[in-house]
């Protein structure tokens, strides 16, 4: 196996689920978002929802990167004027989950070991079309990695993600 | 009262004196209070430039001459843009700005009305803040989260953008509104880092100090760090926008570090054990190679900016302070015995003596040559007290940084960061227009004055003189030295061999002009010059083969100085 400078300088980057607490005003996911693109952080997902306060949304924001990129990526967001709070949740007890939405080839001579499939996931078949299926997933996101993984075989038509929500726990 | 004469009498409950502007037909309304305001002996007195660039850049000259807040007004869309640049700059080097423009009327926001631009989306990534008043209501606590934020923490602009019938509607409620800044958990205060640094120091043999822009950004920070120095003996290199923090006369100043840095402070830099960095980003212009600077050497690294830290250069121990406080501490703290920094410090500034040699210029006159005598006929005479050096962007501005002196903190002014080509005249003049006495000294060169050269007409105003030297080499003379020394001298597009006749334009513009072109009687004329006391154009010509040296190339670790285009 060879590396190149690229892959070397990923090895120690991992995933860091980001979440804030920022001021419910006009232009504030602009303002977050296009924080990542100027940085040049690489970023995975990007979910904005409100919460019980309307004056507060929550952020949930996956990147790929070091320790010291987290680290540094907090500190700026906690830059910003409307930020409230920010926080890295890698290493914290954390819930983390995501919504998908898979469509996959489904032939007739395969809907049996689907099912099954679906059945030790305990997901179900949310639609069904003239030979395929669509699947909805919820949990961490290492389980809809291994959905994914069992289900390419057969054919991925398409995938949605709602990328991950978290709360600390 | 409508939005537009409370925003006036906020500027005047905040003791702004001087505005910078332009007007234009969504500030109509803000103009018209501001004229009535005038009439009615207002405090506040507006200064019309000519280009909405040339009034934010003098916003900027003008708040760092007085650590106060520079005020800048525009109209919407092409007068807002124009603020881009002028943005920009004082983002990166945190210069508190309080920039007002003007916006189309809130139903016509989004619909491409005339001279409509999305000034919010614009300025995102150029402004420490940045809002768009909506409704009336929201306008007062708007204007004081906005002028809190500019001011708060690390310096920076902050541009409000309000539609034109916010600034006509009626305010409701006056009373006084509180900006309540979030409150962030300190980590790494200098209480907890405390024990950590003595123990550094104490075990350190080569101490440097290295000072930036948050320490003349301060009032006491400069003072509290010459005790610090003479105290312990410890040497201090400064970056640019550290410049006039620790003047390069005093024993102990190794003057500026970095890519046009001096010898003895690069030197310095690389030697030490132990760097004690205070308001400074690292930025790459400054320590060249991020990479190799910190690995031999302890880096205690204090700032007020938390996300500073570590960000180019990892920090051996943060310290999230204020460098006045930083330094106030350190001032405080019992070191029991004090290691021999004398021998090392003696080391240290050896290399500084170089500096002091008379150099012979021959030829065509040097920009150096005009700097240095400058700068001596400065130092020597009494009746040039209370100077300040604004420069351009260019070769002028690193010769500059190398040689001028100061012996007040806060009196060189530069564009740092950004190198703005087009910020020397109008920061020039909004240095001028914070000083009651004394001088202003501008160096420009033939490139970057005619990027703003519509404010000759503003400098006849100035209540103090400024003096404005264009160091002409008919050449964009940094970007000729690059191609002369990585591009196979192909000198592309940076050949200004058709200038006008800049003595001729100051006359056009009613300003005195004087052409030096030869060594006779040369200091003889600058003395004159300098001790006039109206604002004078000094059109010098010099050697359009002139270089900047010492000068260590992009991306090359300190080792690669090249002195005299020589390759160490």
């Amino acid at each position: 196996m060879s590396f190149t400078a690229e892959s070397l300088n990923n090895l120690n980057k991992i995933k860091h689920i980001i979440i804030a607490k920022v001021d419910n005003k006009p232009g504030v996911v602009s303002r977050m978002s296009g924080f990542f693109t100027r940085r040049g952080y690489n970023i995975e997902s990007f979910v904005t929802s409100v919460t019980n306060n309307p004056e507060v949304y929550h952020l949930t924001f996956s990147v790929l990167c070091s320790e010291e990129e987290a680290q540094l990526l907090v500190h700026q967001l906690g830059r910003i004027a409307e930020v409230i709070e920010v926080c890295d949740t890698t290493g914290k007890d954390v819930i983390i989950r995501e919504f998908m939405l898979i469509k996959i080839n489904c032939p007739e001579n395969k809907s049996f070991e689907i099912l099954q499939a679906c059945d030790m996931f305990k997901i179900k078949i949310v639609g069904r079309g003239e030979g395929f299926a669509t699947i909805e997933v919820m949990g961490n996101s290492q389980k809809l990695d291994d959905v994914i993984t069992t289900f390419e075989k057969y054919g991925v038509i398409e995938i949605v993600r709602s990328g991950a929500v978290c709360v600390l726990n | 009262m409508n939005g537009a004469e409370y925003l006036i009498k906020f500027l005047e409950e905040k003791e702004v004196d001087i505005i910078f502007g332009y007007p234009g037909s969504a500030v109509l309304s803000l103009y018209d209070a501001l004229y009535k305001a005038i009439e009615n002996n207002s405090r506040i007195k507006h200064i019309l430039t000519r280009h909405e660039q040339g009034a934010i850049h003098a916003a900027e000259g003008y708040a760092q001459a007085t650590k106060k807040t520079g005020v800048v007004f525009a109209t919407s869309g092409p007068g807002a843009t124009n603020l881009v640049t002028g943005l920009a700059d004082a983002m990166l080097d945190s210069v508190p700005v309080f920039a007002i423009t003007g916006q189309v009327n809130t139903p016509s926001i989004g619909h491409d009305a005339f001279q409509e631009a999305d000034m919010l989306g614009v300025t995102l990534a150029i402004t420490k803040h940045n809002f768009l008043v909506r409704d009336i209501k929201d306008l007062a606590y708007t204007l004081e989260s906005a002028w809190q934020i500019a001011r708060s923490g690390r310096h920076g602009p902050v541009l409000t953008d309000i539609p034109g019938n916010i600034f006509n509607a009626e305010i409701i409620n006056t009373g006084k509104v509180y900006y309540i800044p979030k409150e962030r958990k300190i980590i790494n205060s200098f209480e907890e880092q405390k024990e950590k640094i003595i123990n550094l120091l104490v075990n350190s043999s080569r101490p440097v100090i290295l000072a930036g822009g948050g320490v003349t950004a301060s009032e006491e920070a400069p003072g509290l760090m010459r005790k610090f120095m003479e105290k312990y003996n410890i040497p201090c290199a400064v970056t640019l926008m550290g410049k006039s923090t620790a003047d390069i006369s005093h024993p102990l100043a190794l003057g500026m570090a970095g890519m046009h840095g001096l010898p003895a402070a690069n030197a310095a830099l690389k030697k030490s054990d132990l760097i004690i960095a205070v308001g400074t980003r690292f930025s790459e212009r400054t320590i060249e190679n991020p990479e190799l600077f910190s690995q031999t050497k302890s880096i205690v690294h204090a700032d007020i900016d938390i996300a500073e830290i570590s960000k180019n250069v990892k920090a051996e121990i943060p310290v999230v302070t204020d460098s006045a406080e930083f330094f106030r501490s350190m001032l405080d703290i019992k070191i029991n015995k004090i290691p021999q920094w004398q021998e090392w410090a003696s080391e240290a500034i050896k290399a500084k003596e170089k500096l002091n040699e008379k150099m012979i210029f021959s030829g065509k006159l040097k920009i150096r040559e005009i700097i240095r005598i400058v700068t001596e006929l400065c130092e020597n005479s009494e009746k040039n007290g209370n100077i300040s050096v604004i420069t351009d962007v260019g070769q002028h501005q690193m010769i500059a940084a190398q040689e001028t002196r100061h012996k007040n903190p806060g009196t060189f002014i530069t564009s740092g960061g950004l190198g703005t080509m087009g910020f020397g005249l109008p920061a020039a003049i909004g240095a001028a227009f914070g000083k009651t006495n004394g001088k202003v000294i501008l160096f420009s060169g033939d490139g970057g004055i005619q990027m703003n050269i519509q404010e000759l007409a503003t400098v006849r105003k100035t209540p103090v003189p400024v003096k404005i030297f264009i160091l002409d080499n008919n050449r964009l003379g940094m970007v000729r030295q690059w191609q002369k020394n990585f591009y196979g001298g192909r000198y592309s597009q940076s050949i200004l061999d058709d200038n006008p006749e800049f003595v001729t334009i100051a006359a056009a513009y009613g300003i005195k002009g004087v052409k030096l072109s030869s060594r006779r009687k040369l200091e003889d004329n600058i003395k004159n010059i300098l001790d006039s006391d109206e604002t004078v154009l000094v059109h010098v010509l010099t050697d359009p083969e002139e270089n900047v040296y010492p000068i260590i190339p992009a991306g090359k670790s300190n080792r690669e100085i090249m002195p005299n285009g020589e390759v160490n």
